[in-house]
């Protein structure tokens, strides 16, 4: 997936040279245009789930460093609970109906009438789904530092 | 009622961050809990919400933003190859030679480096990890190798093609389409204007950096030695021109306005990968690990964005934005409203990162500033280089944190916070002076976009 990093570069540059010699209307210069967009805003979507699954989200990390693991694990675990869950749910939930109609009428991309705007809809789909998964995963893993271990 | 749930939004979030919960879930999760707080309170509609996944799409769909994963990949490129390493190692012979060599080299590989980075935090680290080592090897006194190092760090928000910068434009659009202006000439904000609105200030800062780092040289050269290092003049070459070549075009060609800021972030970005493919270093490997590493800083970038976008829609819900004016407004004589709101920014700035700062404070902070006829172009200056200067300041400067985490990183135990203070504190001292100026004198800023 992140190999789609290498398709904006690509997209985005070769807007410059198209648009130079072919002009900007052109139906090339506009594809390049709107499905760099897409490719962009796939790149970041996926991206903020896969920093969730890995952990690499920006941290204010100063004081975390001196908390004992139950703490940490605590903190966690709430986290993921009253933050990032419902806020998910939030977006699936007045989300659903924005993208079901892009999706049923196969709307064009917005004044450029470029076909499968619904893609960008998926997208949106696809993160609320991994984020979903990546953060169940993480609050799993927190609450595996309850379960009583031996030697401790 | 309202007005109370929005005042206590901000402490909230700032009393909860020390926590270490990840900085984007914490802010769009007090929002959250703000939100079921006014519902229950009655003074919240939780269908206002509806509006949240029509930001999250809004954003995907904004085509400012682009140049960032652009911008990205090429500070990756640069960091996961050897380039700024050598890069690094060869303006160190070449300027090593002399005292404080080490510290020209760091503040010219810093500025190549850092506007590459969304992050303040992650620039220092890179930076530091890079150039604090060798320093502190070749016997520099340790608070100012470390001060320069943190210093030099916090430029990529003010430096073009800066990725903060990126984002002020983008937030300053708003702001100037919320501030109906007299007789509706509302003109475009635009990002060339605000990059030559920066060309003043930045050279200012940077002849200040240069000044504290050649005093040194002259005054105490025992401080800074000279570190021989043995290294072909070719080769030094090959090392410094190409990466030099690339930056230097890549913001001439957006400067001059001959091609867009994400077409430029795109040839850079193609460039860059050509010369680190002759340089063999490019394997599918460390390709592989480039895109991973610009896909999951880019993920968390914008993953900050929408949090920001989920406080905003609650606490405008609150009709916070209308507080917030009104403070600004009718509270402070007109003179004080710019100084006192570029203090709360400095404020901020002890906290949060550039990317929260720019989506949280700016919008609700800036339409009353050019409501009261401040040039929107000045104001987008200032916020940029008062985020700069108030994370170079001691005590709380955010960039004087992650410094600490690379001195503990590299086990540099003789370091400490008081290290770091003492040398951080020229060049806090610089950023001040020239704010200052650009406070007083906004034609150091307004004047090169003026001109075309």
């Amino acid at each position: 997936m992140a190999w789609l990093v290498l398709a904006v570069v690509v997209a985005l540059f070769a807007q410059w040279p198209v648009r130079e010699w072919f002009g900007s209307v052109t139906r090339l210069h506009i594809a390049l245009n709107d499905y760099g967009q897409l490719f962009h805003a796939t790149v970041f979507l996926v991206g903020a789930a896969y920093a969730l699954a890995i952990d690499r989200h920006v941290r204010l990390d100063a004081f975390r460093s001196r908390f004992g693991a139950r703490w940490r694990a605590t903190i966690e675990v709430g986290g993921h609970i009253l933050f990032v869950l419902p806020w998910l749910a939030v977006l699936a939930y007045f989300g659903a109906d924005v993208v079901a109609r892009s999706v049923s009428t196969w709307e064009t991309f917005p004044e450029t009438g470029t076909p499968g705007y619904p893609l960008m809809r998926l997208a949106f789909v696809v993160f609320v789904v991994l984020m979903a998964v990546a953060s169940v995963a993480r609050l799993l893993r927190a609450t595996a530092l309850f379960a009583p271990q031996k030697g401790t | 009622m309202a007005a109370l749930l929005a005042a206590l939004m901000f402490p909230t979030v700032l009393a909860i961050l020390p926590l270490g919960f990840p900085v984007a879930f914490t802010v769009l999760g007090v929002a959250l809990v703000y939100a079921v707080l006014g519902q229950l309170a009655g003074v919240f509609d939780l269908h206002l919400l509806s509006a949240l996944p029509i930001r999250v799409l809004n954003l995907m769909d904004n085509d400012i933003l682009q140049a960032i994963p652009l911008f990205i990949y090429v500070g990756a490129v640069m960091e996961r190859t050897q380039m700024a390493r050598d890069l690094l190692g060869s303006l160190a012979s070449a300027l090593g030679r002399r005292p404080a060599g080490l510290a020209l080299a760091t503040l010219v590989v810093g500025l190549l480096l850092a506007p590459t980075t969304g992050a303040i935090g992650a620039t220092v680290v890179a930076l530091g990890l890079l150039a604090l080592p060798p320093m502190l090897s070749a016997g520099y006194d340790r608070s100012f190798a470390a001060g320069i190092a943190t210093a030099v760090g916090t430029l990529g928000v003010v430096l073009p093609p800066s990725i903060i910068l990126i984002l002020v434009t983008d937030q300053m659009r708003i702001a100037v389409a919320a501030v109906q202006l007299p007789g509706g000439a509302t003109s475009a904000f635009l990002m060339r204007k605000l990059y030559l609105g920066m060309v003043g200030p930045v050279a200012l800062v940077v002849v200040g950096y240069l000044a504290v780092v050649l005093w040194r040289a002259v005054r105490r050269p025992d401080t800074v030695p000279a570190h021989p290092y043995a290294q072909s003049a070719g080769r030094a070459l090959l090392n410094i021109v190409p990466p030099l070549a690339i930056f230097a075009v890549t913001l001439y060609a957006i400067l001059s306005g001959r091609v867009y800021t994400v077409e430029a972030a795109g040839g850079a970005a193609i460039a860059i990968t050509a010369w680190a493919l002759v340089r063999r270093e490019l394997t599918l490997r460390a390709l592989g690990d480039v895109v991973r590493l610009v896909t999951r800083i880019s993920g968390a970038l914008f993953l900050l964005i929408m949090a920001a976008g989920t406080f905003s829609l609650v606490f405008r819900g609150f009709g916070g934005d209308r507080l917030a004016r009104d403070l600004i407004t009718t509270t402070l004589p007109p003179e004080a409203a710019v100084p006192a709101v570029f203090a709360a920014l400095v404020v901020f700035g002890f906290f949060l990162d550039a990317i929260e700062i720019v989506f949280l404070v700016v919008p609700v902070a800036v339409p009353p500033l050019i409501a009261l006829g401040g040039d929107p172009l000045w104001l987008g200056v200032l916020v940029a280089l008062t985020l700069q200067t108030s994370f170079l300041l001691p005590p709380a400067g955010f960039a004087i944190f992650f410094m600490d985490q690379v001195r503990r990183n590299i086990g540099a135990d003789e370091i400490t916070m008081f290290t770091i203070y003492r040398g951080v504190l020229p060049f806090a001292a610089v950023q001040i002076v020239v704010l200052g100026a650009v406070l007083t004198w906004p034609v150091i800023a307004t004047w090169l976009p003026g001109q075309n």
